[in-house]
């Protein structure tokens, strides 16, 4: 036989296998590439705009040795892709009786000074800015704490006066340092928090008060050596407790030289290679740290360009698994898409095959041109697929060649093309399995049996199998359940991926097998469209059951792809939201210390009620004045008083109690919801209060430090009295409660999400009400009154805030959050949002992938029913009647579909948003439950698909409309 | 040859006069033009069986697409029931195509999705005039009519020829047309299922009042008509009553 006859054959047979399986193979490799592409390019977006964020790209900590820093800076400046060198010279010290402080000869009360100077001015923050760049001696003053620390300073000091620190002695005290005041400024300790977290990448304590000296660079030059020697002294022979005052915890400090060091970013970086980087930037940084160690062996070298490389490897690695793993419904898609093409192609080419085996061809013979050309059409599409993935890029996000080259991975598109061509070949075997088996009668006869004779839908056991799998999990989802068996979590985190197109394959291949059910729904959908012509449409469709089931689960796959995404996305974001709105507590928080509070700074007994008697006088006045302001809806103190005592938290020194003075206005003023209740909701949870009960945080429920129903040792009175008080309840989060705030974060490449967790962490607390009589004789310190005030809607808290400010004056609140301000500030999680996008794509080339196959069984579909349409035209049909039919034809298993796949859609985006807040990165505010966010897009996404099928249905109607039945018989 | 329904009352209205006036259709086909119809024309009375003859190409099944509503002619009229159909909308072509026409075909065109039974319900579906209980019960007594009730149930790949084609009768008579229009309705059937639909066909004139035309080669079946008209080149040739038609083609040795 020849080959010489098969490869004749192929321009007979060939043309349109392979234009036809080109065009699914292309499709399906331009949709993988791209995607690659593109989340390639969103992870280099991603990566690049973590890095903007770092101010540096590494930071060397020199503790000893300082007289040399100089020597450290050159080393490090001729290093090779350092770009520049700046010193930041950062000599903190506590005050302690040992040493002190005095200014225009006055002893000052501050507890914490620090001496700092840059060799850039630029690199402080712009309060510290020195007057004069020249040496002179003298100093900026910055302050920062509560009012009642500064507002002594900046009432009294006199520019030019003394600054100086001494050091007590027997002998007499000795003078370390003195300066010249030539400037004031003050700072909010926030900020000064941020400038450091900015400058060296990682927290650094700063106590609630304290004095900074900025000084010239030469100065420090010429005093570091005796200054070095002169605080470590103080710093060991001190006898500091450390933490050993109730809120005045904190570290001992080393006098240090902090060298910032930028790399050259242009030359070691790209978000395209991030492999690569890494591993150009470790080798940079480490032999900055080596330079360092040859001047100072004990110099700390940290990189957080390198850890944060290190973190988008790790992630690009994973989205990259993610990415392939959620492919595979539009793999599935592409599947049934090339099935029914090659259906489309069997049609087709039948009647070609039948005249060519009546003359005398053989079945082998065509089916090799056949197969030769499916696979050929195959690889030709895979190889257009990866031209177009690749070059869409460039057009679209302005890649420039030389970076395409980079991006250009051999061995992904390998896999990709090798993929596509394996679907074109497998699905094609039904064309070529068919050229086969078609006799040459059979193949020459004007009708074919009927589908349905050739395709027995019947209910197969991994149909019942995908079914039950998918379900188990989709169940699993909604009821926030997960597999605890660790040999099975990898199964299951597997399914997350699987489980919607495994569900929505079982249960449709279940509908289908269920001949009656089948036709009933699609009686009830074929009714109100094909009108008189219902039973025609639905025994049309019911004839080809295969193709009905392929319409239906390439729809169902669309429309739950199309879907979940957002739906995850938005309830996701709506969690996210509403865990800021609980840590918030109210529209508008406002923060006072203790200590600014009028008569607060001279509270001088530690009791609780001796205190609350001087306090709640000057709050109540505060919350009236607030309530007064117009769009206040309610304000509501809570007070927040420090216990002494470090048997709750091992490390913490002591435990916060909250005190609230009205259970019910409380929880009328404040955002809440029942699952921040432990054990019983939320309410239930604090009007057990007002039976002189306490709630105990989640974190000491869940350090076993107490147990609800049991007395809690709260406290001793002022005689040492052990004070008990009965356990009511746990809360996990007490609304408004939180120390920690947005902008506290621990770096600024932290994900919102992460932060929001460390809100919800363990924290330990207690919480009671403020006239409960147990708490009245125990000892503690009042440290902050939080009022939370709810607005009127719409109300915009920024001109409310200004309001209330007016009012309180002089009070002058601490701190100040509203919610508008903070959500902005929430915004992606990179997991989530890259995850998310891919999604996107995926949906996007999903969506295309789908509308290609349901293009496809439209085509054939109404390749079947044309001739059908025209004896009906003859025999009186209407075109009105006849389009109707056809779009009922086209529309009727799509309908069913979008029902199957939109509900699907949903379940699996609320499972998903459930799912997601179980993966360890996120535990944010775990406490509350996801709420099912179904956003208008949603719904938007559903109409502009059923336009789009509509917009087919009326195209593939179109020759319906012809002028005369007898055109339409000849068509 | 009718198997009479018990009731009947199947059929209320009675065949319908046909008369055409040099009727003339032209086809293009690429750049040539083909005159189909060339001047026709003929009247049937009602009830009558006709016989329409000729060779292939001749014009036979053009005139049967004019006279059915099917196409429209260039020129010259086509009265059916005293109503120049010429003159006729597209829509109501639809309605004297649904309502005053039942054709039969050669290749049958039974809806292949549909059985028998629901086959025979469509026109009357579609012309949406029984309520669905009447529309069944009507479609059994026709299968009945034409000796298929038995296989009421079946798809049109799972009956005979002979078979489908007494369904496609009694889908053609679904909406109680005046006139059947038959294009070689026995081309593909054997000879004992010849004489059964010729049977039929001529029944539905003698009994039911019908007009009946029938396109057909067959002597057999054109014997069988009340008059034969005769087609060349798409003119009328010749109209005869069957008993001369008969003589001449004994004559002519056919």
């Amino acid at each position: 036989m020849g080959t010489t006859r098969f490869i004749h054959y192929i321009p007979v047979l060939g043309r349109n296998a392979f234009l036809t399986f080109f065009a699914i193979t292309s499709l399906t490799v331009w949709v993988l590439v791209t995607t690659n592409v593109v989340t390639r390019y969103a992870i280099k977006g991603y990566t690049e705009e973590q890095l903007k964020q770092l101010h540096w790209d590494a930071v060397i900590y020199q503790s000893q040795d300082l007289a040399f820093h100089g020597d450290v800076k050159g080393r490090i400046s001729k290093i090779k892709n350092v770009e520049r060198v700046e010193t930041l010279g950062l000599l903190r010290m506590r005050l302690t009786p040992a040493n002190g402080i005095r200014i225009g000869g006055r002893v000052s009360s501050a507890p914490w000074f620090s001496i700092v100077s840059s060799s850039d001015p630029a690199v402080l923050p712009s309060e510290f800015n020195h007057a004069s760049p020249r040496d002179d001696g003298s100093a900026t003053l910055v302050m920062f704490g509560p009012q009642s620390f500064v507002g002594v300073y900046l009432d009294q000091l006199q520019i030019g006066s003394e600054l100086s620190l001494t050091q007590k002695n027997p002998e007499g005290d000795l003078q370390i340092f003195s300066t010249r005041i030539q400037k004031v400024s003050q700072v909010e300790r926030g900020e000064l928090v941020k400038w450091i977290i900015g400058q060296v990448g990682s927290t650094a304590y700063v106590p609630p008060m304290g004095l900074i000296a900025v000084v010239s660079p030469e100065r420090l030059d010429a005093e570091v050596v005796r200054l070095e020697r002169a605080f470590k002294v103080l710093r060991t022979g001190a006898g500091v407790e450390e933490g050993g005052e109730v809120g005045q915890e904190g570290p001992a400090y080393s006098p240090q030289i902090i060298h910032l060091v930028s790399l050259q970013r242009r030359v070691l970086f790209s978000g395209w290679d991030l492999e690569a980087s890494l591993t150009r930037v470790s080798n940079a940084v480490e032999e900055v740290r080596a330079e360092a160690r040859k001047v100072n062996y004990n110099a700390l070298v940290n990189s957080d360009l390198m850890l944060t490389l290190e973190k988008m490897v790790g992630n690009s690695e994973m989205v990259g698994i993610v990415g392939l793993l959620i492919s595979i419904p539009i793999l599935w898609m592409v599947w049934i898409l090339s099935r029914s093409l090659a259906g489309l192609v069997s049609l087709n080419e039948r009647r070609t095959i039948g005249l060519m085996r009546l003359r005398g061809a053989s079945g082998s013979a065509i089916r090799s041109a056949l197969a030769f050309s499916i696979l050929a059409g195959g690889l030709a599409g895979s190889v257009a697929g990866i031209l177009l993935g690749n070059l869409v890029p460039i057009f679209v996000y302005k890649v420039t060649p030389a970076q395409m080259i980079k991006i250009i991975e051999p061995e992904l598109l390998l896999i990709f093309a090798v993929v596509a061509a394996a679907v074109a070949y497998f699905s094609g075997r039904r064309v070529t399995e068919y050229a086969t088996r078609i006799t040459p009668r059979e193949a020459s006869a004007r009708t074919s049996p009927s589908e349905s004779q050739m395709w027995s839908p019947a209910f197969t056991n991994f149909q019942l199998l995908a079914l039950l799998v998918g379900g188990y999990k989709i169940v699993l989802w909604i009821a926030d359940y997960s597999v605890q068996v660790s040999w099975l979590q990898t199964i299951d985190g597997l399914l997350n991926f699987l489980a919607a197109p495994l569900f929505i394959y079982g249960f449709t291949s279940f509908i289908i097998s269920r001949s009656k059910t089948v036709r009933v729904l699609l009686q009830g959908l074929a009714r109100p469209i094909a009108g008189r012509l219902e039973s025609f449409v639905v025994e049309n469709l019911m004839m080809k059951p295969h193709r009905v089931a392929s319409a239906i689960l390439i729809a169902s796959l669309m429309f739950s792809m199309a879907l979940y995404p957002k739906i995850t996305a938005d309830s996701f974001q709506d969690k996210i939201a509403r865990g800021l709105r609980v840590n918030l507590g109210a529209d508008l928080v406002l923060t006072f210390n203790v200590s600014d509070l009028p008569g607060g700074a001279e509270l001088r007994s530690n009791v609780i009620r001796e205190q609350v008697d001087k306090l709640r006088g000057v709050v109540n006045e505060t919350i009236q004045k607030i309530a007064s302001v117009g769009d206040v809806d309610s304000a509501e103190p809570v007070y927040e008083c420090m216990i002494p005592g470090s048997f709750y938290i091992p490390g913490q020194a002591s435990v916060p109690l909250f005190l609230l003075s009205d259970s019910d206005k409380f929880l009328n003023s404040v955002y809440h919801e029942p699952a921040l209740g432990v054990g019983k909701p939320f309410t239930d949870a604090i009007q057990t209060l007002e039976t002189g009960g306490t709630l105990i945080s989640k974190g000491l429920v869940d350090f076993n430090r107490a147990s609800i129903g049991s007395e809690l040792m709260l406290g001793r009175t002022a005689s040492r009295e052990q004070v008990k008080v009965p356990i009511t309840g746990a809360i996990a989060v007490l609304p408004g409660a939180s120390r920690v705030i947005l902008e506290d974060r621990e770096a600024f490449s932290d994900s919102d999400v992460e932060f929001i967790n460390h809100l919800a962490q363990s924290n330990a607390f207690i919480t009671a009400k403020l006239d409960n009589p147990a708490v009245a004789h125990l000892q503690g310190v009042f440290s902050r009154v939080i009022i939370l005030v709810s607005l009127r809607n719409s109300a915009d808290a920024a001109v409310v805030l200004t309001s209330i400010e007016s009012v309180v004056r002089p009070l002058k609140a601490a701190s100040t959050s509203n919610f508008s301000t903070q959500v902005k500030r929430l915004s992606k999680d990179m997991f989530v949002s890259l995850a998310l996008e891919s999604l996107k794509l995926y949906v996007l080339g999903g969506i295309l992938v789908a509308l290609a196959g349901v293009v496809a069984i439209g085509i054939v579909n109404f390749l079947d029913l044309k001739r059908n349409l025209a004896l009906l035209r003859i025999r009186g049909g209407s075109p009105r009647l006849l389009l109707r039919a056809v779009i009922a034809d086209f529309l009727v298993p799509i309908l069913l579909g979008m029902i199957i796949g939109s509900a699907t859609g949903v379940l699996t985006g609320y499972g998903l948003t459930n799912y997601i807040f179980r993966i360890p990165r996120v535990l944010s505010a775990v406490v509350l439950k996801v709420q099912l966010v179904v956003p208008l897009l949603t719904w938007g996404i559903v109409g502009f698909l059923f336009t789009c099928f509509m917009l087919l249905a009326l195209i593939f109607s179109h020759w319906t409309f012809r002028r005369s039945a007898r055109e339409a018989l000849r068509g | 040859m009718i198997q009479r329904s018990s009731d009947s009352g199947l059929f209320k209205h009675q065949g319908l006069n046909i008369m055409t006036e040099a009727l003339h259709k032209k086809y293009e086909i690429g750049v040539d033009s083909v005159t189909a119809v060339d001047g026709a024309s003929i009247e049937i009375r009602p009830s009558m069986t006709a016989a329409l003859v000729g060779v292939s190409g001749c014009g036979k099944s053009t005139l049967l697409n004019l006279l059915g509503g099917i196409d429209r002619p260039d020129k010259g009229s086509i009265t059916v029931g005293g109503v120049d159909i010429t003159r006729l909308s597209e829509r109501d072509l639809e309605e004297y195509r649904l309502n005053k026409i039942g054709f039969v075909f050669q290749m049958f065109n039974l809806l292949p999705a549909l059985t028998a039974v629901e086959n025979v319900k469509l026109p009357m579906t579609m012309a949406g005039k029984l309520e669905k209980g009447e529309r069944h019960c009507r479609a059994l007594n026709l299968l009945q009519l034409v000796g298929v009730e038995k296989r009421a149930h079946k798809r049109p790949d799972e009956l005979s020829g002979g078979e489908q084609q007494r369904v496609a009768i009694a889908v053609a008579l679904a909406n109680d047309p005046g006139i059947i229009l038959a294009d070689e309705p026995t081309a593909n059937l054997d000879q004992a299922n010849l004489r059964k639909i010729l049977a039929l066909l001529i029944g539905l004139a003698s009994e039911c009042k019908k007009t009946i035309l029938i396109a057909t080669h067959d002597p057999r079946v054109s014997s069988e008509t009340e008059i034969v008209i005769k087609m060349a080149e798409g003119r009328i040739s010749d109209v005869l009553k069957a008993e001369n038609h008969i003589r001449k083609l004994v004559s002519l040795g056919e």
